[in-house]
């Protein structure tokens, strides 16, 4: 009740913008539209017919689909800067927390790159606009976890997720890496869950059930790709994400798991996830658990904006706006390859 | 909406004048508290001249006026603020905006009324 009141003051022309945004995403007869296409500038025509526009006007043909994918990124960022620059507190804080995951992406990005000795410029424009930051570009020059903290780390937004990582003495290698991606991940996303808790009302109503369900894949994602390494069970545990359904009691299953079998039957004594390996197989019918994923983050973000006044919209326009741009590139390459026979592989979003 | 024609006015200055509307309109809410003070103000004296019947009409007066100008003032405060940053970007919701400000600003005016018929009530009775 209270929200309904006060939202409007600081937060209404942002909420009337991400909605105006969020009609202009695609729907299933302009996916038909894009299916049907034989080549690329007709793709390009019929996204001139959508909310896009003039988006790629200026590119001349032949297009790539390279050109495609980043001119729908530059439009996304471009949105989302818009609000982000404009807006007041506590939205401005919530739009922070959503582009800490893109900086975590970039530093991982940037430290493999340096480990294969790849040069800094090369790098840089490989990363995401959204998860820029002033630092970003020192990061080559750290050898260990602990420097990288202490010398690049300690005054951006992200410090406070380095803390259980600086302990780790060894130096940045491959498994260690991804070791500390997701030490990182998960710190960031308990995190968020707990200022979304914070924020109360609506906002929490809406965006705890979304974060919860990335958790929740996070640790099923993190312990089937741990079957091909030789971590210890402990170090697996101490990488899942603690603010999901699965907590605490699935998380210590999930850790004794063996095999894809196991982890399925864990996941069907969930209520939650019990429908999400229906489906799944290695067919050519069936889907892959990560489709499944997708699909049922697509629900969840998609009821989002059946509320009013709260910020899950904001959230839930980025990553809906995401998989937008993954399924047109999708598209795009089944037609620039000319084998359409997992086009229909998209994720329809409305 | 002063805050959000001080935000578009960066991009778009010469929309400034035609996004002073809603600042206008807040302004008339005050000038229809200003004539109820000034006509409760000039049937004011002192008893027993100057009825209990008639304190209590002027009193009412005086809250309606205030409390629906209070609403009427959030409601254009909130729609000229995220009206004037619309209209920056695009100018056919101008009419719009102008449309909802005006229904904004007769809360207000229905406030005036009720107090101006309590007015007339009490000088009459």
């Amino acid at each position: 009740m209270g929200d309904m009141t006060t939202f409007n003051i600081d937060n209404g022309y942002f909420e009337g913008i991400v909605r105006g945004y969020r009609s202009g995403i695609l729907k299933r007869n302009d996916y038909h539209n894009l299916v049907e296409c034989e080549t690329l500038d007709d793709l390009k025509l019929h996204l001139q017919g959508t909310d896009y526009g003039p988006l790629l006007a200026n590119d001349p043909s032949p297009l790539i689909v390279q050109t495609i994918d980043e001119r729908l990124k530059e439009r996304l960022v471009h949105e989302f800067t818009h609000i982000r620059n404009q807006c007041l507190q506590p939205l401005a804080q919530f739009l922070d927390y959503m582009t800490y995951g893109y900086m975590i992406d970039n530093i991982i990005l940037l430290i493999t790159g340096t480990l294969r000795n790849r040069p800094i410029a090369e790098l840089l424009p490989r990363c995401h606009p959204l998860g820029q930051f002033e630092e970003l570009a020192t990061i080559s020059i750290a050898q260990s976890p602990a420097e990288l903290f202490n010398a690049v780390m300690v005054d951006t937004p992200l410090a406070p997720f380095f803390s259980e990582c600086v302990q780790d003495e060894n130096d940045l290698d491959e498994m260690n890496i991804e070791i500390l991606r997701n030490k990182l991940y998960k710190a960031y996303l308990e995190d968020f869950y707990k200022f979304c808790e914070k924020l109360g009302g609506t906002t929490a109503d809406v965006m705890c059930p979304i974060l919860a369900f990335e958790a929740d894949r996070r640790a099923i994602t993190i312990t089937i790709n741990s079957f091909r390494t030789d971590l210890l069970k402990d170090d697996i545990e101490n990488l899942y994400p603690t603010c999901g359904k699965l907590y605490p009691e699935g998380l210590k299953f999930l850790k004794n798991a063996e095999d894809r079998e196991e982890v399925r039957r864990i996941c069907e004594k969930f209520g939650a996830y019990k429908e999400l390996y229906n489906g799944v197989g290695d067919g050519p019918n069936d889907k892959t658990l990560e489709d499944k994923f997708f699909e049922e983050e697509v629900k969840l973000l998609a009821l989002a904006f059946e509320q009013q006044f709260h910020f899950g919209v904001f959230y839930a326009f980025v990553k809906l706006k995401e998989q937008e741009n993954r399924n047109i590139v999708w598209i795009a390459e089944c037609i620039a390859q000319k084998n359409k026979n997992k086009v229909e592989n998209y994720i329809p979003i409305f | 909406s002063g805050v959000g024609i001080a935000a578009m006015a960066v991009m778009k200055p010469d929309l400034i004048m035609k996004s002073i509307i809603p600042v206008v309109m807040a302004g008339i809410l005050a000038i229809y508290g200003l004539v109820v003070a000034a006509l409760i103000s000039q049937g004011l004296s002192t008893a027993p001249k100057y009825k209990l019947f008639s304190g209590f009409c002027d009193l009412a007066a005086g809250l309606s006026v205030g409390f629906c100008g209070l609403a009427a003032g959030f409601a254009i405060g909130v729609v000229g603020d995220a009206g004037v940053r619309g209209t920056a970007q695009q100018p056919k919701l101008f009419v719009g905006m102008v449309l909802i400000l005006i229904f904004g600003e007769v809360l207000g005016l229905y406030g005036l009324i009720i107090a101006l018929i309590l007015n007339t009530k009490h000088s009459s009775s």
